[in-house]
């Protein structure tokens, strides 16, 4: 199998603090990996080096066999990210065109008018998100990240906000991203979540703690400990 | 690719241009052309009040080049600065989440944003190259056009010079500690030619370029050419600005305009040290030890940990603030009236810095409500500290008035400290005047929209003018150079103090009691 995200000798440090590493981690092709751990623990700096957002203090990052925040990795990876970000004079359909157009999206009206519909945003089209709760907005972010095509989904803390019908249908979108051969990286503290994938990465203090399938993971105890 | 983009940007140009009052931009327009020409014409009259001598003049010949190529040099040190902290360019937050993410050359993306700043900053540096080339038609021989427009011309270069060094820092990956050097090096060059001391510095052409309204020489046309040079490796360069920064950028940026278009001119202090990357330091200059006693001294204490963990960085701005507040003093010593409010800027940009112990105080007003002491105890005592940390960079400020004018050395020294100090009151009155009001009866902000814009302006100059006010010892000294003169001015200096700690230490009293006035007012009305 070859590796999606293949992250060798990774550190990250804000000054003397070390956020991240040395880390090694391979994520391969259709894998759907949780990444757990406490606060402060590293995990969303982990997955915004692997958005190309962050820069690695030391060590390398390589996204679908690109360097990392490359046109290729770019084009491979989508990020949703804790806090939902939004133009201030767009409505949620122009965000979605804007998205999938610039992501070369063959067909993506009846995608994102599809996506609206599973998260319970049909008729909120023309809204402006940044008008919107938490909950909704999140639920917007959710079907940008979805709309356009992808190999490596990043998600961090995606429940937060989130009403039953959003987790539901969030699930499903993860499930069937996942049947569809992508790669899913997950941060969560939503324990629930982990049942689904195949393996568990826990991190505490920036480096790997664990990392092994799900089913013999007693992750409750990884991330209380 | 591309299209989508320019056609995303068409679409909300498109829409903003549609959702402004265009009636409130016609009024703001008539505002600044009103107050802006107002302040120009004034300072234009203030200068005409010296004429300059023949010895002058061979004077700002021989050495202006020198002299004013130090604004080239400044701009150059800071776009080094900021180019290896991630600037001078910022992105819109959901620029950097949407765009930064999607599979375009990121040149495509960011060469309009580089361009947008270079122009920005080439605009304001030529509108005030422009003013301080209309100030200088009234003293020099010069058509008044010919003089604003090589003003302008030089602070367009100087503008432009800032914004390309800092984008091509910041695409090379210049370390800090290396651009800092530069800066150092760059900075100290031209000094040194400024002062004679060198034949010529690395802005001197920039410097002379200022001078074309009085004399033309093509050789300055090199420094335009390797300003343009420069500009032109930026925009090319632009596709390799790093995205951690940006990202980083977009978000402080976001904040810092929000707290500008409020004037909560603390939230924009406090935001450009992050943008900067200008964090207390861990471990303290000096360890203050532990003493005990009494709650005043536990405070003045407090507030020598702080300034003991100043960074490297804010303390080298200071010393920057004191020399600048010299030089200016030189400048009004020598017959140029209206650089008294440059002295008075930099105080009060000196006493920002300074106050940092009391806007921490400001900045925790949770923390002040649950000491058993009056808010104005605690604050008054807050002053005691920053006083003693402004005394070095006075003395810096007198030091630099006395290299260049050996003769006024006892004045300056004499008059330094006293007049730091009441020019940092402007910075106090800032301050404390932007804290929390626990005592604000809830209509008391309720300005008619009519009079909104001048109380805006008039908040925003007001602690400026008393930082002025607080320097003008130098202009009495420059008109009456006697001992005599000059201890009636520190007396002043030290009444103005005086009358600023008192409203710290009152203010809370003062305004509960005329609350409770107007408040009885009201009753008996109603009665």
């Amino acid at each position: 199998m070859t590796a999606m995200i293949e992250a060798t000798e990774l550190v990250k440090s804000y000054g003397d603090a070390p956020a991240v590493g040395p880390l090694d981690l391979t994520v391969t092709h259709g894998q759907r990996v949780v990444l757990v751990g406490h606060n402060g623990s590293g995990k969303t700096t982990l997955l915004r080096m692997a958005a190309g957002l962050l820069e690695p203090t030391e060590g390398s990052i390589v996204v679908a066999g690109q360097e990392v925040a490359s046109v290729s990795a770019r084009a491979a990876t989508s990020f949703l990210a804790d806090q939902p970000v939004f133009y201030d004079d767009l409505s949620v359909w122009e965000h979605l065109e804007f998205i999938a157009r610039l992501h070369d999206a063959p067909d993506w009206e009846p995608r994102a008018a599809e996506l609206l519909d599973a998260l319970g945003l049909d008729g909120r089209g023309d809204d402006l998100p940044t008008t919107f709760s938490r909950g909704l907005r999140q639920k917007a972010a959710i079907a940008l990240a979805f709309c356009r095509p992808f190999e490596l989904l990043l998600v961090d803390e995606p429940f937060v906000g989130l009403d039953l019908a959003g987790r539901e249908a969030l699930l499903a979108l993860l499930d069937q991203a996942h049947a569809d051969g992508a790669t899913l990286l997950v941060a969560t503290h939503e324990l629930t979540t982990v049942t689904a994938s195949e393996r568990v990465v826990a991190l505490r203090d920036g480096v790997v703690v664990h990392d092994g399938p799900s089913g013999e993971t007693d992750v409750a105890d990884l991330v209380t400990r | 690719m591309s299209s989508i983009v320019h056609e995303l940007r068409r679409t909300r140009r498109e829409r903003r241009l549609g959702q402004l009052e265009w009636f409130d931009v016609a009024y703001r327009a008539y505002l600044v052309a009103l107050v802006g020409g107002g302040v120009v014409v004034w300072l234009a009259g203030l200068v005409r009040d010296v004429e300059v001598s023949p010895a002058l003049l061979q004077d700002v010949v021989g050495r202006g080049p020198s002299v004013l190529g130090l604004a080239a040099a400044i701009a150059m040190a800071l776009g080094l600065r900021s180019g290896s902290d991630g600037g001078p360019v910022a992105l819109e937050v959901a620029d950097v989440r949407h765009l930064l993410a999607a599979p375009i050359a990121r040149r495509e993306i960011m060469v309009l944003p580089v361009i947008q700043r270079l122009r920005s900053v080439a605009f304001a540096g030529a509108v005030i190259g422009g003013i301080a080339g209309l100030l200088a038609a009234d003293r020099l021989p010069g058509s008044k056009a010919a003089w604003i427009a090589s003003g302008a011309g030089a602070g367009a270069c100087t503008g432009l010079l800032f914004v390309a060094v800092a984008v091509l820092v910041h695409t090379l990956r210049v370390p800090r500690a290396v651009a800092t050097i530069v800066a150092v090096v760059v900075l100290g060059t031209q000094t040194a030619a400024a002062a004679d001391w060198l034949p010529a510095g690395p802005g001197d052409t920039i410097g002379s370029l200022a001078l074309w309204g009085f004399r033309q020489h093509l050789v300055d046309l090199a420094g335009v050419a390797v300003v343009l040079g420069a500009v032109i490796a930026a925009a090319v360069l632009a596709g390799r600005l790093r995205t951690e920064p940006l990202v980083r950028r977009a978000d402080l940026v976001s904040q810092l305009r929000f707290a500008a278009t409020m004037q909560d001119l603390r939230t924009v202090v406090l935001l450009r040290r992050q943008l900067r990357g200008e964090h207390a330091r861990a471990t303290p200059w000096v360890r203050i030890g532990r003493r005990r006693g009494a709650a005043a001294p536990a405070v003045w204490q407090r507030g020598l940990r702080g300034l003991a963990r100043y960074p490297a960085s804010r303390l080298v701005r200071m010393a920057g603030l004191g020399l600048a507040a010299g030089a200016a003093a030189v400048f009004v010593l020598r017959g140029t009236t209206p650089a008294i409010v440059a002295v008075g800027v930099a105080l009060h940009l000196l006493g920002l810095d300074a106050l940092e112990p009391l806007s921490q105080e400001i900045d925790h007003p949770d923390h002040t409500d649950a000491t058993p002491r009056a808010r104005g105890w605690l604050l008054v005592r807050h002053l005691a500290a920053p006083g003693l940390a402004i005394v070095p960079f006075a003395l810096l400020g007198a030091a630099m008035v006395t290299a260049v004018e050996p003769g006024q050395a006892a004045a300056a020294f004499g008059l330094a400290v006293p007049v730091a100090l009441a020019g940092a009151a402007g910075a106090v009155v800032s301050v404390v005047r932007d804290a929390p009001d626990p005592i604000a009866a809830p209509t008391s902000t309720a300005v008619p929209p009519e009079f909104a814009g001048f109380t805006t302006t008039m908040r925003l100059l007001w602690p400026i003018a008393l930082s002025t006010l607080g320097a003008l010892p130098i202009l009495a000294m420059r008109e009456w150079p006697s001992a005599g003169a000059a201890v009636r001015t520190v007396v002043g200096a030290a009444l103005l103090i005086g009358v600023i700690t008192w409203w710290v230490r009152r203010r809370d009293e003062w305004r509960r009691k005329v609350q409770a006035f107007l408040a009885e007012g009201r009753a008996a009305r109603v009665r």
